[in-house]
C-alpha cells in the first residue's frame, strides 16, 4: 500500500543550545502551515525543542561537527517531525515517566523534558545510529486537525 | 533574529522580585539559575517571579525552580510566580507544577502572601 507523504520542509543545525531558538520558529511555521491552532502548535514546539536540548546536551556543547536535522513532513493524517544526530546514540524513551505526585513530594529534578514529549505527542519512535546511516532518529507524529 | 532572554531585579524590604522576559530554554535557563542561586546564597529566600513579559518556557525553565524550592521552603521562603500568560502556565499545568508551586495573578497578591504568613 502506497503512503502519501508531503515534505514540508528541512533544517540542519549545530547540536548546541544556543540555536534551539531556530528550530523552534521553524517549526512553528510548519505546524501553524498544517492547521494546527495555537495551542496545539505551541505543543509542537516544545516536544521538538525538549528533543534537540537532549541531544544537545549529550552531544557535549560546543562541539559543531555534531549537528541536529529537523525534518517536517505530512504522512497520510498525520504531522510528522523527525530529529536525526550525529552524536552518541541516547534513547530518550529508556526514561521512566515520573508520577509527579512523588516527583514534586520528593522535590526531584530533571527528567521532564520526555515526560512532556510523551504528553503531548500521538507517537514517539527512536531508531539509534547503528542501524540509520550513522544518525540516530526519533519520529514524533501528532494527528493533523480535522479541517 | 534570535529569541532573547532578559532578568531584572529589585526589592521591597526582604522580598526580592525577579522580571523574566523573552524565551526561556535549555539555553537561558542558566541565568536565571545563578540569580536565584545568588538569591539563595545571600539568605534571601521570599522570591517573587514576574512572568509578566516571558513568551516561552520549557522544562529547562521550569528545572530552574525545581532546584531551589526545597532549600528556599526549609529556609522559611518560598518562590512565588505570577502574571503568567496562558500559554505559559499550559506549560507548567501541563506537569502538575500548580500542586507545587503557589501561581498567583499579581505581585500585590504574593507580596500579602509574604508580609502575611
Amino acid at each position: 500500500m502506497s503512503q502519501h507523504k508531503y515534505i514540508i520542509g528541512t533544517l540542519s543545525v549545530p547540536a548546541m543550545t544556543d540555536v534551539l531558538w531556530e528550530v523552534r520558529e521553524f517549526v512553528s511555521n510548519c505546524a501553524a502551515k498544517s492547521g494546527f491552532d495555537e495551542q496545539q502548535t505551541n505543543y509542537i514546539v516544545l516536544a521538538v525543542d525538549e528533543i534537540c536540548a537532549n541531544i544537545a546536551r549529550h552531544a557535549k556543547e560546543k562541539n559543531a561537527s555534531k549537528e541536529i536535522i529537523v525534518s517536517v513532513s505530512v504522512e497520510e493524517s498525520q504531522f510528522v517531525v523527525t530529529i536525526e544526530d550525529n552524536a552518541l546514540p541516547f534513547n530518550p524513551l529508556d526514561v521512566p515517566s515520573p508520577n509527579m505526585v512523588d516527583y514534586f513530594r520528593t522535590f526531584r529534578n530533571g527528567g521532564l523534558g520526555i515526560h512532556i514529549v510523551r504528553t503531548v505527542m500521538d507517537n514517539i519512535l527512536y531508531t539509534p545510529s547503528a542501524s540509520h546511516s550513522g544518525y540516530n532518529a526519533l519520529t514524533l507524529r501528532k494527528r493533523l486537525p480535522v479541517a | 533574529m534570535s529569541q532573547n532572554f532578559e532578568i531584572n531585579r529589585a526589592n521591597k524590604g526582604n522580598i526580592d522580585f525577579i522580571k523574566i522576559k523573552g524565551y526561556l530554554d535549555a539555553h537561558t535557563a542558566q541565568v536565571l539559575e545563578r540569580t536565584i542561586e545568588e538569591l539563595v546564597k545571600d539568605g534571601r529566600v521570599k522570591i517573587v517571579v514576574n512572568f509578566r513579559d516571558l513568551e516561552y518556557i520549557s522544562s529547562a525553565g521550569l528545572g530552574v525552580f525545581m532546584v531551589f524550592i526545597e532549600e528556599i521552603r526549609n529556609g522559611g521562603g518560598d518562590i512565588k510566580l505570577v502574571e503568567l500568560k496562558p500559554k505559559v502556565f499550559t506549560v507548567f499545568d501541563l506537569l502538575g507544577f500548580p500542586m507545587l508551586f503557589d501561581i498567583l495573578q499579581h505581585e500585590e497578591e504574593a507580596l500579602h502572601k509574604f508580609q502575611t504568613n
